[in-house]
């Protein structure tokens, strides 16, 4: 189990390396992602900067989140990219790397993604709702983004409704 | 320690928060929860102040009738009782979002429609903006469902036709990532 790095450490706010060596090390990596998102309650995802790795790797697990959703399984994914965006919709999100703070934030109801497996094969998959709203905010880790960078207020909704 | 409820408004200009911390500074007194905002040209605040085990309420008073003397701001004070202060606001879990052409009694449709759900409002916010093509009113609540979640989308969907504005309900999903 490796130490989750909070904000405001600046590892959090390095853009991630893609990664390029698809070898054994990879999986003890992902093994090691897996086992720290599983430490506290609620973990539906994690990214490698939280535990100070600065590579383009992230875990997604949606089938015991507290609310049963649609989702794709366990996710080990690399090099993930959002192909396409759909829809909008407003969530509360947690994070492991910025305790004790919840926040609304408007994410995109569905998206399509492309990443490698651990053995480097392309992927593509297909999520919506909760499951997409988690790998977003996952790849926005890779990229040195926080929730907290988009997170709106009753009173910011109502400014978004007036634009 | 007490803690008292402040309500201060004045017109707004640069300054009228630090102007308000100020004051509580010299009480040593701890600014806990607020909320502040500009409505037009008000600045509007609501804070909870604790303050020191060895102030009065009487030194309270008398600071801040010398603040509302210097800044012209207009300060009402309550005292909380100790259960209030000792209880967590509702978590919201779903958080609604009005808008159509201005009229009265769209706050009214709505939130009569969730009062009888008991349905609680955590948090609301309204505009009333003109626009070319009229007068147009926003509003979005943060409301705790009470486990009453899935009536909501109905409910407001029947507020929606009879007050013809727009009406959207989303569920707000929790997880730590």
């Amino acid at each position: 189990m490796n130490k989750i790095l909070t904000h405001p450490d600046e590892r959090l706010r390095q853009i991630c390396e893609p990664v390029e060596l698809f070898d054994a090390s990879l999986a003890s990596l992902f093994t090691q992602l897996d086992q720290t998102m599983r430490a506290g309650p609620g973990g539906v995802g994690i990214a490698a900067p939280q535990i100070g790795l600065l590579q383009r790797m992230i875990v997604v697990d949606c089938r015991e989140s507290r609310r049963p959703c649609k989702n794709n399984g366990l996710l080990y994914m690399v090099n993930p990219k959002v192909e396409m965006f759909e829809g909008e919709g407003l969530g509360r999100e947690g994070c492991l790397s910025v305790p004790d703070w919840v926040g609304m934030v408007p994410r995109a109801r569905q998206v399509c993604v492309s990443y490698q497996d651990l053995s480097g094969q392309q992927q593509e998959l297909e999520a919506s709702g909760f499951e997409a709203r988690v790998i977003q905010h996952e790849i926005d880790h890779l990229n040195g983004v926080l929730f907290i960078d988009r997170v709106v207020s009753t009173q910011g909704l109502v400014r978004r409704l007036a634009e | 320690m007490s803690s008292v409820l402040l309500s201060i408004s004045g017109h707004d200009r640069p300054g009228i928060v630090r102007d308000v911390a100020e004051a509580m500074l010299h009480l040593q007194a701890n600014i806990e929860d607020s909320s502040m905002t500009a409505l037009r040209g008000r600045f509007t605040m609501m804070l909870i102040v604790s303050l020191p085990e060895d102030a009065g309420l009487g030194e309270l008073k008398a600071a801040l009738a010398e603040l509302e003397q210097r800044t012209r701001l207009t300060v009402q004070s309550q005292v909380i009782p100790d259960e209030e202060m000792a209880a967590e606001a509702l978590d919201p879990d779903y958080v609604i979002t009005v808008h159509g052409a201005d009229r009265v009694g769209i706050v009214h449709a709505v939130t009569d429609a969730l009062a009888a759900m008991g349905v609680s409002v955590v948090d609301l916010s309204t505009r009333a903006h003109s626009s070319d093509d009229g007068d147009v009113y926003m509003m979005a609540l943060e409301v705790n469902s009470g486990g009453r979640g899935e009536a909501i989308q109905p409910t407001m969907q029947r507020v929606a036709e009879k007050m013809g504005v727009d009406i959207d309900v989303h569920e707000l999903d929790d997880g730590v990532m």
